[in-house]
């Protein structure tokens, strides 16, 4: 019972996370103003079901350069595998307000469909467009340049993926905003390039930002196993211990950048 | 559950053939459908089609078959295990394969982790629709319909039925990636 009321209070709290438009901006009367106002009705019915999908296409037809109207149609299809669909929808939506919905567009061509050339381009042009700053992706967790950077290393290009890192984390450093997985992802990039000894620093340094994750003993055991140390075993189990206890990169729709899994932990124990 | 087919049926019937396929059929949802017909139908449903979906695949009784991030469906090991798995198996495509573009495999994972209701998607990689070779959708379908290690996700501790969708990165008629 306590738990159903926690919920219920926790849902009530976050209900304003919904990207919710000030109508009032509008003038009273107008297209705007009307279709707004039934937006706001469409964003109470569940996700998906057929009767917010066909608010959202009145809202549409009230005023057809709504975009929120079409960002919003679209997220269901998206979560729900019809990319098809999902790209006509938020095409629109990023046409009629680019620099909204650029980003939106972005995260999700890198996180769903690693479409790593076509995010790292909706990047560039929000950077030009918001002079640099293009804010965060869709979860919260990524500056959108930390995305450009895991974008150009998935591209094959590791140097200017380290460029881009660097450049985002020296400018979020001062203002304590560097992300929570920053230096994991800069430290598997330096990996991957071999420089073991940057990698290492950075895992040390992530460990600053979040103690507990299983992907940053993971790697970092996996350099220590690399260097011929003895304690790579025992960083291993530490990776598994935190992982089993739910320490680890996740998501609920899609696998993370960098993410392991048990059986790789598994395979690394049983070849030691 | 049943007669909630027959009357979307009967419905797309009514209100023209291509509808009535689209519904048939079980392609993706059809927001035009008036909704007296249609209150339960949600994007992305597959409705049964006894030319190629098994009429003794299991389903809870309600009827609600859920999405696969609304409680955690995902396979032993977790989706970097599944991404493995389905990599290993589609090493080698089939001879004559072609085309570039993302293959979607979207299916239930009923509440005893079997699955059923196939359906793919193809696009070429602007996003466009495109048909890939025969032999390459029917191998990865294949691989899809060989995975037997599904856990279905629960509600206070009760397995349910859900979609799930595996999306694979094709290049030049070979698998280079498997989204998920």
């Amino acid at each position: 019972m306590i738990r159903y009321a926690l919920v219920l209070l926790l849902s009530l709290l976050f209900r304003p996370v919904a990207a919710q438009p000030n109508c009032l901006i509008y003038q009273a009367g107008s297209p705007e103003r009307a279709a707004c106002e039934l937006y706001l009705q469409a964003l109470e019915l569940p996700q998906g079901s057929i009767q917010s999908q066909v608010y959202f296409d009145r809202v549409i037809a009230l005023c057809p350069t709504f975009a929120a109207a079409y960002h919003e149609k679209s997220v269901p299809f998206l979560k729900r595998g019809d990319f098809l669909t999902w790209k006509k929808l938020i095409d629109e939506a990023v046409r009629l307000q680019p620099d909204r919905y650029l980003a939106d567009r972005g995260w999700c061509r890198f996180k769903f469909l690693r479409d790593y050339r076509g995010a790292l381009a909706d990047i560039t042009r929000l950077q030009q467009l918001t002079r640099n700053q293009p804010g965060q992706s869709g979860d919260g967790n990524y500056d959108l340049r930390i995305l450009a950077a895991l974008c150009q290393r998935e591209l094959g290009d590791l140097r200017a993926a380290l460029t881009t890192f660097d450049a985002c984390i020296a400018d979020n450093k001062p203002l304590d905003r560097v992300g929570l997985y920053d230096y994991l992802h800069r430290g598997v990039t330096k990996l991957r390039l071999h420089d073991y000894a940057g990698a290492l620093a950075d895992f040390k340094l992530q460990r600053t930002v979040n103690g507990k994750l299983a992907e940053t003993d993971y790697y970092t055991a996996l350099i220590l196993r690399q260097q011929h140390q003895p304690d790579a075993s025992a960083r291993m189990q530490i990776a598994r211990q935190l992982w089993q206890q739910g320490y680890r990169l996740n998501d609920p729709y899609m696998s993370m950048p960098d993410e392991i899994s048990l059986p790789d932990i598994d395979r690394f124990l049983q070849q030691q | 559950m049943r007669f909630y087919y027959k009357l979307m049926l009967a419905a797309g019937l009514l209100l023209g053939v291509q509808q009535a396929r689209a519904q048939f059929t079980g392609t993706w949802a059809k927001a035009d459908i008036p909704l007296p017909y249609n209150r339960r139908y949600q994007v992305g449903d597959i409705l049964f089609d006894p030319a190629q979906d098994r009429a003794d695949f299991a389903l809870r009784p309600s009827g609600r078959i859920y999405q696969y991030y609304n409680f955690n469906t995902t396979y032993s090991g977790g989706r970097p295990e599944l991404r493995r798995q389905l990599l290993a198996a589609l090493r080698t495509p089939p001879a004559g394969t072609s085309g570039s573009g993302y293959l979607t495999v979207r299916f239930v994972v009923n509440f005893r982790g079997e699955t059923d209701r196939f359906r793919v998607q193809e696009l070429d990689s602007g996003y466009q629709p495109q048909a890939f070779a025969p032999p390459l959708v029917a191998w990865v379908l294949r691989a899809c319909r060989d995975l037997h290690s599904w856990q279905p996700g629960r509600i206070d501790a009760e397995t349910q039925d859900s979609y799930f969708y595996c999306t694979f990165i094709v290049r030049e008629g070979s698998i280079q990636d498997v989204l998920l």
